[in-house]
């Protein structure tokens, strides 16, 4: 059975006022070989009745409904029911350019592909996006054939969103990794670097493929953002949850230098500089010391540079001894 | 009988004997019973045409053309000439079909009267009993009735579709739409891809055409004397190319939109018979590639849109310099590493000339540090 070319997994939770949008965009691909599934993920307002609309219009919509479970619950669905040969990932309330799955499925055809990794649009413009987002989306064209940790690590639009991705059915398959069901946050950091060692071609693009709504009031990326002290514990678990799977696979030792590095990176900064109460930075200092034992993090300290070495003194200060 | 002869089926046997029972028996147990069996025999000496008057006097729906000329291109056209039924069906005698093929072809085609239908296949190993299905769709790409000629909106997909393997014997055929459209088979002696330009002017020509997930006909894979593996038919291909634009020259309105598919389709057929060839015949060919791609894009019929890259950087290498790309797939199919020299017989002033401004440029445009590296880089894989 030949499946379709690519497909789209989007999942929905109340998004009434932004699925027609997103999901005229699919339709409109210039790629026609591509089916849309949408994993309405129990909303209460009436996107499943937007969703039922659009499906009965076109047979290439195949929506699935589950109980609230989460929207990791949805994207795994969404993986489970997928049959193309590529998998993108669509939110509900970002929308595609007309020629995305064209080109995705064009660079799919120029070489033996795993991974590729496009550029986007950011709207709303004001209140003014980020300045990260900048340096994440700053992509240059080039192909890197066979991992090694700067794929991961030094390229900025590795991590950490997964909708600007497409993933090559074989390699999901092939890696049998699925979204964290259990955590709030960071599901698509955890996705991105449980697979990308385990992906061997890797095509960058800079064509703005994707429109990404960064601002959403109430959303709950913006809620997350208020409470620091609970937003870094969550990191913390998320960075438990990758070391447990990094070991696991063997590539903890493998790669520990550009790890530990990445790990300070994404811990150890934010817990010296925002801004907490000294109970709650204890607390997650404490957190962090845990992470660091369990999993002999401080054998890595090494191959840091001085600038992590610094963060790593300060946070830890028995591992200076190493 | 012609009222309600519902499928013709055509098939053009030549020297067939040890397939030709389980071919005609397969066509005679088809669930759907209106058809009529038109058999185009070649002149075959090994019993095959006995066999067949045996089938035919014990069933009237069979009935048998003698070809004078030993042409799979003339045997079709008489069979479809002689053909009475609403839709036209192609069973080459080396092979074999499912019960129900004609049937379900034939219900999707009457139902939304299409011009042509088209299901997969098996690749059919007999020595091992092996069926490896094959699909040409998926069921995206079935569930819609389309016009290859204007229904593509990505130019990529087009050129898939038109790429998805010619096997003319998996479909079957309006019979109005092949003769209006004036379909004819390029009358080329023996069996040598005639497949090729029908198929083109049939996808070129069709309003309504659905495609099926199914697979019906098992494709034997395992006949020696088959044209597929008969590596002496060296520029059948070409004669298949050139029939294409004959056709395309006709028909102006066509000929505009698709002559870079057709291009682009070409690239694919001659790599594929340029691959088969014997070594000795591989630097004639690519000789004869280089010719036609520099006609082409003089003539601006390439559109460098439909290749992938590489497929294109291979089409100028061919262009500048065929023997440097016969030696450089001759080392790529050894898994040898092969520094391509697009200047032969360049003398050291000139190159000296060349890499120097070469250098000059990747300096202003990539930086020191690119610079470097790659100078590196190619000092390493030693390729200045």
């Amino acid at each position: 059975m030949l499946g379709p070319k690519i497909s789209v997994i989007i999942p929905i939770y109340n998004v009434e006022s932004y699925l027609a949008r997103c999901l005229d965009s699919c339709l409109k691909q210039t790629l026609y070989d591509i089916e849309i599934i949408c994993v309405d993920d129990g909303s209460t307002d009436r996107s499943a009745g937007v969703l039922e609309l659009y499906a009965q219009a076109d047979s290439r919509i195949r929506p699935i409904r589950l109980e609230n479970s989460g929207v990791s619950a949805a994207r795994n669905a969404g993986l489970r029911a997928a049959r193309g040969q590529w998998v993108m990932f669509l939110d509900a309330d970002d929308y595609l350019e007309d020629v995305a799955c064209e080109r995705v499925w064009r660079e799919a055809q120029e070489g033996p592909t795993d991974i590729i990794v496009f550029g986007a649009y950011l709207f709303p413009q004001a209140p003014e996006p980020d300045a990260w987002y900048g340096y994440v989306f700053r992509i240059y064209t080039h192909r890197v054939n066979g991992f090694e940790p700067k794929v991961l690590f030094d390229t900025p639009c590795a991590k950490p969103f997964i909708w600007h991705k497409a993933f090559s059915a074989e390699l999901l398959k092939r890696a049998q990794v699925w979204f964290d069901e259990h955590i709030g946050l960071g599901e698509d950091l955890t996705f991105l670097m449980e697979i990308f060692p385990q992906a061997q071609y890797f095509a960058f693009i800079p064509d703005q493929l994707y429109h990404y709504r960064w601002f959403r009031p109430n959303s709950a990326m913006q809620q997350a953002k208020r409470d620091n002290h609970a937003r870094l514990r969550k990191h913390v678990a998320v960075a438990e949850g990758i070391t447990r799977y990094w070991q696991s696979q063997g590539w903890l030792e493998k790669y520990k230098g550009p790890y530990v590095n990445w790990v300070v990176d994404f811990l150890f900064a934010d817990v010296q500089k925002l801004d907490l109460t000294d109970a709650e930075r204890e607390d997650l200092l404490g957190e962090i010391r845990k992470l660091c034992d369990e999993y002999h993090l401080a054998e890595g300290y090494r191959a840091l540079d001085a600038h992590h070495r610094r963060l790593w003194k300060k946070t830890i200060p028995r591992g200076a001894s190493v | 009988m012609s009222e309600s002869v519902r499928v013709s089926v055509v098939m053009p046997s030549l020297n067939v004997a040890p397939y030709i029972r389980q071919c005609v028996e397969s066509v005679l147990g088809q669930t759907l019973r209106d058809i009529e069996i038109i058999c185009v025999d070649a002149g075959s000496t090994d019993g095959t045409l006995e066999i067949l008057e045996e089938y035919a006097r014990g069933d009237s729906r069979i009935s048998i053309i003698r070809s004078d000329r030993k042409s799979y291109g003339y045997q079709m056209n008489l069979g479809f000439d002689a053909a009475k039924g609403e839709y036209l069906g192609i069973l080459e005698t080396d092979d074999y079909a499912e019960p129900e093929m004609f049937e379900r072809l034939y219900r999707a085609a009457s139902a939304e009267k299409l011009d042509v239908v088209k299901a997969g296949f098996y690749f059919y190993y007999s020595r091992e009993e092996r069926n490896e299905p094959c699909p040409i769709a998926s069921d995206v790409q079935a569930s819609r009735v389309f016009c290859p000629l204007t229904d593509f909106t990505s130019p990529l997909e087009q050129v898939e579709f038109f790429n998805i393997k010619p096997s003319i014997w998996s479909a079957i055929y309006r019979r109005d739409f092949i003769r209006e459209a004036g379909i004819r088979f390029h009358e080329t002696p023996g069996a040598s891809f005639q497949d090729t330009s029908f198929t083109f002017q049939v996808w070129a020509q069709a309003k309504r055409v659905r495609l099926m997930t199914d697979c019906f006909v098992h494709y034997r894979q395992d006949n020696e004397a088959s044209s597929v593996n008969s590596p002496g038919k060296v520029y059948c291909v070409c004669d298949e190319y050139e029939e294409i634009q004959r056709f395309l020259d006709r028909r102006p309105e066509l000929k505009g939109r698709l002559e870079p598919v057709m291009c682009r389709l070409k690239y694919d057929t001659y790599m594929w018979n340029y691959d088969r060839l014997s070594d000795e015949l591989k630097p004639a060919f690519a000789q004869r590639m280089a010719e036609e791609y520099t006609r082409d894009m003089q003539d601006g019929k390439c559109e460098q849109a439909l290749y992938p890259w590489y497929k294109w950087n291979t089409l100028h290498v061919i262009m500048k310099t065929p023997d440097e790309f016969v030696r450089w797939r001759a080392a790529e199919k050894a898994g040898v590493p092969y520094e391509i020299n697009m200047f032969p017989g360049e003398s050291f002033p000139h190159k000296l000339k060349r890499k120097l401004i070469g250098g000059y440029h990747c300096l202003k445009d990539h930086g020191v540090i690119y610079t470097w590296n790659n100078l590196m880089e190619k000092v390493r894989r030693r390729a200045l």
